[in-house]
């Protein structure tokens, strides 16, 4: 009696888990996506990850000045066409180093640490804040801050 | 002397756990701040925590409809307005029951469970009107952090059991 309970208690743990799971992986893929999308300079690819209202930020120190600013990026337009305009020769790669993801009903969160290659070679590492809203049409990113700075 | 190996390993622990902690309190700081401006109706506190570039975005479901909604406040100014100006006779409190921070230099996020109580009226009681999450970004300015992003998801009551 002991073991079937036990057994039952085991199944219904990974039930839940794995319902828990689903969102997050599900958030996790549109940041996959994204990156793949910026790999291939797709710009409909990238375009799919986000919502209409998307705005990006992105905080790193100016290289004349040596000063922490902030540069706003108010429509994602001008970043997808930047990214679908690069000669095939650049080849971006941005690693993700782990995942955290934080999900309430519709609204999600991701912090992600990141390396970026540019042509194999580490340009430079920060955090990816990422907020995400769950549409009819799935998880999609309305929020993106991120640092850029000197890898260590 | 393993002891004061000890000791000394435990005095470096204590550093990093407490060299760790400065912003989170301070980011901590903030956030109460937030609560302490809405239940006061102070636009001069609010005005203090938030990035001129600030935005403050809803998700829930319709009162009446219960389909998802997703408002954007885009303008900072106004958001704070509505707070202070809008509804000055109703008592908000808002109650956090968790911080989990993530920070990396100048940014950080915050994602903060809360339950939000209602008084319409001096006469009334007060009520637990919905609770949710917030989800804050910070970007950590000279003059200390200031949010850059708000978004909280709404539950109420009757959804929240």
């Amino acid at each position: 009696m002991k073991k079937v309970i036990i057994i039952l208690f085991l199944i219904f743990r990974s039930i839940h888990t794995f319902a828990q799971s689903e969102d997050e992986k599900a958030v996790k893929s549109v940041v996959v996506q994204l990156f793949e999308g910026m790999q291939k300079h797709d710009s409909t690819m990238i375009r799919a990850c986000f919502h209409a209202s998307a705005r990006m930020q992105s905080i790193g120190i100016n290289r004349k000045t040596g000063l922490v600013e902030m540069s706003n990026e108010n429509t994602i337009d001008s970043f997808v066409k930047q990214i679908g305009s690069m000669p095939m020769s650049v080849k971006l790669e941005e690693r993700v180093l782990s995942y955290e993801i934080r999900v309430d009903a519709q609204m999600a969160t991701a912090w992600a640490p990141y390396e970026l290659f540019v042509n194999e070679k580490r340009q430079h590492c920060g955090v990816d804040a990422f907020q995400f809203f769950k549409t009819k049409e799935g998880w999609k990113i309305f929020g993106l801050a991120d640092t850029r700075r000197k890898c260590n | 002397m393993k002891k004061l190996l000890l000791l000394l390993a435990f005095l470096g622990f204590f550093e990093t756990a407490f060299a760790q902690s400065e912003d989170e309190k301070a980011i901590k700081g903030v956030v109460m701040q937030l609560f302490e401006g809405i239940h006061k109706h102070d636009s001069t506190l609010l005005k203090r925590i938030f990035h001129s570039s600030a935005r403050v975005q809803i998700i829930g479901s319709h009162r009446l409809t219960g389909k998802n909604t997703f408002t954007t406040e885009n303008n900072i100014d106004e958001y704070i307005h509505k707070i202070c100006f809008n509804a000055t006779n109703i008592s908000m409190r808002e109650i956090a029951k968790s911080f989990e921070f993530r920070i990396d230099n100048q940014i950080a996020t915050v994602w903060t469970p809360y339950d939000f109580y209602v008084k319409e009226h001096a006469s009334f009681e007060e009520h637990l009107s919905h609770t949710g999450v917030d989800s804050f970004q910070l970007f950590k300015t000279d003059d200390g952090w200031k949010i850059l992003s708000l978004v909280y998801s709404i539950q109420r009551r009757e959804q929240s059991k």
